[in-house]
């Protein structure tokens, strides 16, 4: 989900990761047949990472479930939270902590959206955020292959999630607002076409179908087959 | 060990309108300049440490970190904005030792540390480290405070974990650093290990956001991979040091999980938040720590606060502290979101 609209896969069009607005989200979500009817009172940052996931994992035909799935969610983001931060202290300064906001205060943690999105769609795997300092998404997709390597779990969701940080938050890092994801396992049993292979050296270094990646971006763009990068 | 606890009341910010009014805060921890007090903290964690090899890799875990400079900026007083970033906390930590093998900081509530823990021995295991220093930190503010008030977590009292008249939690303040070598790395550098890091594991409950699964699935499923993974038959556990944070649903989903497992064999369980309170993404790596204190000691620490059990925790759970009789142990951690994570730590060769 980012700037340029919501997509997931061969379906996508054309995909990009630039600044500007996000699009509006709506008041629920309804995916697999299960409409979440909390959606539409979870902070930004919940909703646009939840948004992703589902759109990843319905390309990958795993969005579907009956029985929880031994499947994991690792997360980079640059600004996590931080805009949540800033609206739940606001009302904890309100009347000196008698309107402190429990449900803000629960999105203040960047990995409550990953317990949404494991509840919505039974997902019990390993599951973190990584604060990064870059949205390359790479220290996600990294961690993402060696929990499949090392057999701890069938599958793995990888991505980034970032929105806008406060306005006039006196920080230079920029970043473009959106949310990516991708689904890595480690066999195909089911009837799902793969768009590729990654894979990593001893260095750490990512390749997709044996060419080096240096993001995400380049990661879903090579499966979409577009060869240039921006 | 001394059964004493660290809890007090608050006087690092006005309480008044919360239903706790306490915490375990090291005294006089405070800010130095526009800076938060996580680097106050650290500076000390470090003053007590060792060399650290240039190439290791570097994994921080914390929750909020710096968050204390976000109540400043929000109150128009001048702090370091970039505190309120967690990578650029962990850039202090590298920046101080000078590495250069790598890092990345891990949140995922209270069981940052504990998976800290588990990515590095993975980096390990698949090849692309030999030395990963895990840091955890965190600290009581305000902002973390009145979040727990707000959710009817706290304890108006020093919390009891496990006891049957528990009422909440307490939060504390803490870091602790550990150093994970292969033998090679431990070879070369003339490191004497105090202690092996055997299993790990992080699951979700995937029931719901705040509450731990009653049933324990998700914390359950942990440990039995994290004994899969250490090799370990459930009967090499020792004792389990516990998430134990004195609420009402997180003592009884442990407890269900532990009997789950562990059947009807009476393992030791403790917890130390008693003592140094909840201290959150440091929560983890601290009572990791403090398992492998434990193990070279051969004692098991008392749970302060502990006098009455809850139904489950008979036998179990001890006010005083016990002999340790075994090389192996069992560390949890649970929060929001969801997740547990498990290690297994087992005992040094120190002789």
């Amino acid at each position: 989900m980012t700037v340029g609209g919501a997509g997931m896969g061969r379906n996508a069009g054309s995909f990009e990761l630039s600044e500007g607005a996000l699009p509006r989200f709506a008041g629920k979500m309804s995916f697999a047949n299960q409409t979440f009817r909390r959606f539409g009172r979870l902070d930004k940052f919940s909703k646009l990472g939840i948004t992703a996931i589902a759109y990843a994992l319905q390309d990958a035909g795993l969005d579907a479930w009956e029985e929880k799935r031994d499947i994991g969610v690792i997360v980079s983001t640059i600004f996590g939270c931080l805009a949540t931060d800033f609206d739940y202290y606001n009302t904890v300064m309100t009347k000196d902590g008698l309107l402190a906001d429990p449900n803000l205060f629960t999105y203040t943690l960047p990995n409550s959206f990953l317990g949404h999105a494991s509840i919505i769609f039974g997902l019990t795997g390993t599951n973190f955020v990584i604060n990064d300092k870059t949205n390359s998404g790479l220290s996600a997709l990294r961690s993402a292959l060696d929990c499949i390597s090392l057999g701890e779990c069938a599958a793995m969701l990888a991505g980034i999630c970032d929105v806008d940080p406060p306005p006039g938050f006196p920080i230079s890092e920029k970043t473009a607002p959106g949310s990516i994801f991708v689904v890595l396992e480690k066999s195909i049993e089911r009837q799902c076409r793969p768009y590729g292979r990654l894979s990593i050296d001893n260095n750490g270094t990512l390749f997709f179908n044996e060419s080096e990646i240096n993001d995400i971006v380049m990661c879903v763009r090579r499966c979409l087959g577009e060869g240039a990068e921006i | 060990m001394l059964g004493e606890s660290g809890i007090k009341p608050v006087t690092r910010f006005r309480t008044d309108a919360y239903n706790s009014r306490i915490a375990a805060c090291i005294e006089d921890l405070e800010r130095t300049g526009e800076r938060s007090m996580i680097y106050e903290l650290l500076d000390r964690l470090f003053a007590t440490m060792g060399p650290v090899p240039r190439s290791t890799f570097l994994i921080t875990a914390s929750t909020k970190a710096g968050i204390d400079s976000l109540e400043r900026i929000s109150h128009g007083i001048p702090a370091d904005a970039r505190d309120c970033l967690l990578s650029h906390v962990s850039d202090y930590v590298s920046e101080r030792f000078a590495l250069v093998g790598g890092r990345m900081h891990i949140n995922a509530a209270c069981a940052s540390s504990t998976i800290a823990l588990g990515q590095g021995a993975s980096l390990i295991e698949m090849g692309r480290a030999d030395s990963v220093l895990i840091c955890c930190f965190d600290v009581v503010t305000e902002f973390i405070f009145s979040g727990f008030c707000a959710l009817q977590a706290m304890s108006p009292v020093p919390c009891m974990p496990f006891d049957v008249n528990r009422k909440g939690m307490n939060i504390g303040e803490g870091a602790a650093a550990m150093l994970l070598m292969n033998d090679h790395a431990s070879k070369r550098e003339g490191k004497t290990p105090i202690g092996d890091l055997l299993g790990w594991s992080v699951t979700n409950d995937a029931v719901h956001v705040t509450a731990p699964a009653m049933d324990g699935c998700g914390l359950i499923l942990a440990i039995e991979k994290a004994l899969k993974r250490s090799g370990l038959p459930k009967e090499a556990v020792s004792a389990i040091c516990a998430h134990g944070t004195g609420t009402v649903y997180n003592d009884l989903m442990e407890l269900v999980s532990f009997k789950k497992i562990f059947g009807e064999r009476s393992v030791p369980v403790f917890s130390v938040k008693g003592a140094i309170g909840h201290t959150m993404g440091a929560a983890g790596g601290i009572e990791a720590a403090l398992c492998l204190k434990s193990l070279a000691a051969g004692m098991i620490p008392p749970t302060v606060g502990f006098s009455e059990p809850e139904k489950g925790a008979e036998g179990l759970v001890s006010s005083q502290p016990r002999m340790l009789d075994g090389e192996y142990m069992l560390s949890t951690n649970s929060g929001f979101g969801g997740v547990n994570a498990a290690v297994i730590i087992g005992k040094g060769d120190i002789s």
